[in-house]
């Protein structure tokens, strides 16, 4: 009984540092937050020829894609997979509002792609930087390897499930590769908000695909971690009762383990709550300050491709 | 002892959780209140100086609260935003508002009260106010700093307030630039703050001289580099120079069928060779375009990857 005891104090305790360590360095990204946000029209000019190819997997809703295209820096493009016989409205809407034109498919030359149907550009210049995959619907994974093998550029950064990029996230994950030019870096993870990752096409090619889960391969020392959020869920839902309610109830729980004298469970309680605490704090470091406050008036920018 | 143990780790997380909930209440409240308060005095400061500027103004304009805490700060982002992204404003009205509202005092305390990434930070914004000598010489002693970005921004400042001493300064940097780096003294660059001369970088014996002078090639388009780009892709000793050299071809749209970069093309690895097909596909090279040295897989990668930018004529 004492081990056990023994061992959900220690955990208790290694889960209330890890909550403090993860805290202190989400406020410590705050003033890297506001220095890279200062050196924007820096970041502009795509410092090195850094390119990132956001890989989406297109599904019921069209509505994500003008919140990705809209993204004010130059090397960048979005590649949207989608299957357009087994959802043809919404393949029919983005042809015609993007006004896509049928290109040659790219022969496979790195990555296993499996049958691609087609390949479209938009003939809009506005929208150059959009590229739409037709393939027949697959896993997750096979979609990501058939994104990649059109991408144009060296980083992909695959769209989790029914999320959004928060703005100003392209030009922090670029600020960040090009303050690591020396370094060689292959993986950036963000921790803060919806886990993400932007991993380098080699990382992904030497994997063999996205479904050898190529994050597992990279040394340590071409990671690097992020705390600040890349993506926010689409669709936000407010939970203030639920979340008061909780907060009511653990505080309750912790309050009567006190006063029964069972420390060991209130040290477990107490634990599970700074955890909460440190999310809190995290959601209110991302929100805090650091992306660009002012958002462009015109939608879509005039890049090329290149 | 057991008892003892869970009390203490108790005590531990309970302090620990006040704190968080403290930390996450001050965030919030200075979310609310003071981003707000910052914001709306940054559009009535920015007003203010555009409106001296397209007025043509010859006195520094008066800014209401400048008194206030945090005011001068806001005075500073906004001078060293429209720095940045407006070009040939009236350097004279700027230096004088600067002048008038003692933002260089107010950053040099700040810069000497802070330390680490706040520090580069006021650093930054100095930087972009056009800074006198004086200055210059006041931060020279964050050229030694512990961290690389004040050691940066520190040198930034000074060659704002020097631009003569840019060669000197940049030769002296111990470490490679990032491209970060590098695409700040281009962007200072731009703003015409240093001078354009690209030939004594591109043969300059510095590494990062020769890096500058790429990346004021590539981001200028200048053309008639070309010659010395294919010297230093075909000798340079330092082999991310030598592939940068391709690569800023390759953006200017040159021939790349030449003998100085078939050299440096034998020394790239395989997936520097892809990166570079791709590039080359997106700037428009047609496929009789591609260097001798790409073996007969590559040139059908190369084929397809041209043909996918392509309108397909013939649907199946």
């Amino acid at each position: 009984m004492s081990v056990i005891r023994a061992l959900l104090l220690i955990l208790a305790a290694a889960a209330a540092a890890a909550a403090c360590v993860r805290a202190v360095r989400m406020l410590r990204d705050l003033p890297r937050r506001r220095l890279l946000a200062l050196a924007r029209e820096t970041l502009c000019d795509a410092p090195g020829g850094t390119g990132i190819s956001v890989l989406y997997r297109c599904d019921e809703e069209r509505l994500r894609l003008p919140s990705l295209l809209d993204v004010g820096y130059a090397c960048y493009e979005v590649v949207a997979v989608l299957d357009a016989a087994r959802c043809p409205e919404v393949f029919a809407t983005l042809e015609s509002h993007y006004r896509l034109f049928r290109a040659a498919v790219p022969a496979a030359c790195d990555l296993p792609v499996g049958t691609l149907r087609g390949l479209y550009r938009s003939r809009k210049r506005c929208f150059r930087r959009l590229v739409v995959v037709d393939r027949p619907c697959d896993t997750p994974a096979a979609d990501l390897d058939a994104a990649a093998a059109v991408a144009s550029y060296e980083y992909l950064l695959p769209v989790p499930a029914a999320c959004r990029l928060v703005p100003g996230a392209v030009e922090r994950l670029v600020a960040e590769l090009s303050l690591r030019s020396h370094c060689h870096t292959v993986l950036i993870r963000s921790v803060a908000g919806v886990p993400a990752m932007l991993l380098s096409r080699d990382a992904v090619i030497v994997a063999g695909g996205f479904a050898r889960k190529p994050w597992r391969h990279v040394p340590h020392r071409c990671r690097a971690t992020l705390y600040a959020p890349l993506f926010r869920p689409a669709v936000r839902v407010r939970r203030r009762g639920l979340r008061r309610g909780a907060a009511v109830v653990l505080a309750l729980s912790v309050a009567a383990a006190a006063c029964a004298g069972w420390w060991v469970v209130c040290a477990v309680l107490l634990a599970v709550t700074a955890a909460w605490c440190a999310a809190l704090l995290g959601a209110a470091a991302s929100a805090a300050e650091g992306g660009p406050a002012v958002r462009s008036r015109f939608r879509v920018k005039n890049f090329t491709v290149s | 002892m057991m008892h003892d143990l869970a009390l203490l780790c108790c005590a531990a997380e309970a302090a620990l959780v006040v704190g968080l909930v403290a930390a996450a209440a001050v965030l919030r409240l200075r979310r609310g209140r003071r981003a707000q308060r910052d914001a709306a005095l940054g559009r009535l400061y920015l007003r203010i100086v555009m409106h001296g500027l397209l007025t043509g103004m010859r006195r520094a304009p008066a800014f209401p609260r400048i008194g206030r805490t945090g005011a001068r700060g806001v005075l500073a982002q906004v001078l060293a935003r429209l720095a940045s992204a407006a070009y040939g404003l009236d350097a004279g009205l700027l230096r004088r508002i600067v002048r008038t509202a003692e933002l260089e005092p107010y950053l040099l305390r700040r810069i000497r009260r802070s330390g680490g990434v706040r520090r580069a930070r006021y650093l930054s914004l100095l930087a972009r106010l056009a800074p006198d000598a004086a200055v210059g010489a006041a931060v020279a002693r964050y050229a030694s700093d512990r961290s690389r970005s004040v050691r940066f921004a520190a040198c930034l400042v000074q060659l704002a307030a020097d631009p003569s001493q840019a060669l000197r300064l940049l030769a002296c940097w111990p470490e490679p630039l990032t491209a970060y780096e590098l695409a700040a003294v281009a962007s200072m660059l731009r703003r015409g703050m240093l001078p354009v001369a690209y030939e004594p970088l591109l043969a300059s014996p510095h590494r990062n001289l020769r890096s500058l002078g790429l990346c004021i090639v590539r981001q200028f388009g200048i053309e008639e580099a070309e010659e010395a780009l294919l010297r230093i892709a075909a000798s340079d000793a330092v082999p991310e120079i030598g592939c940068e050299a391709v690569r800023t071809l390759c953006a200017l749209q040159r021939p790349l069928c030449r003998s100085g970069v078939l050299r440096r093309l034998r020394s790239m690895g395989r997936a520097e060779r892809r990166a570079l097909l791709r590039c080359m596909a997106a700037e428009g090279y047609a496929s009789d375009a591609l260097p001798e040295l790409f073996d007969r897989d590559e040139r059908l990668c190369y084929e397809s990857l041209v043909g996918s930018y392509k309108c397909e004529l013939v649907c199946p």
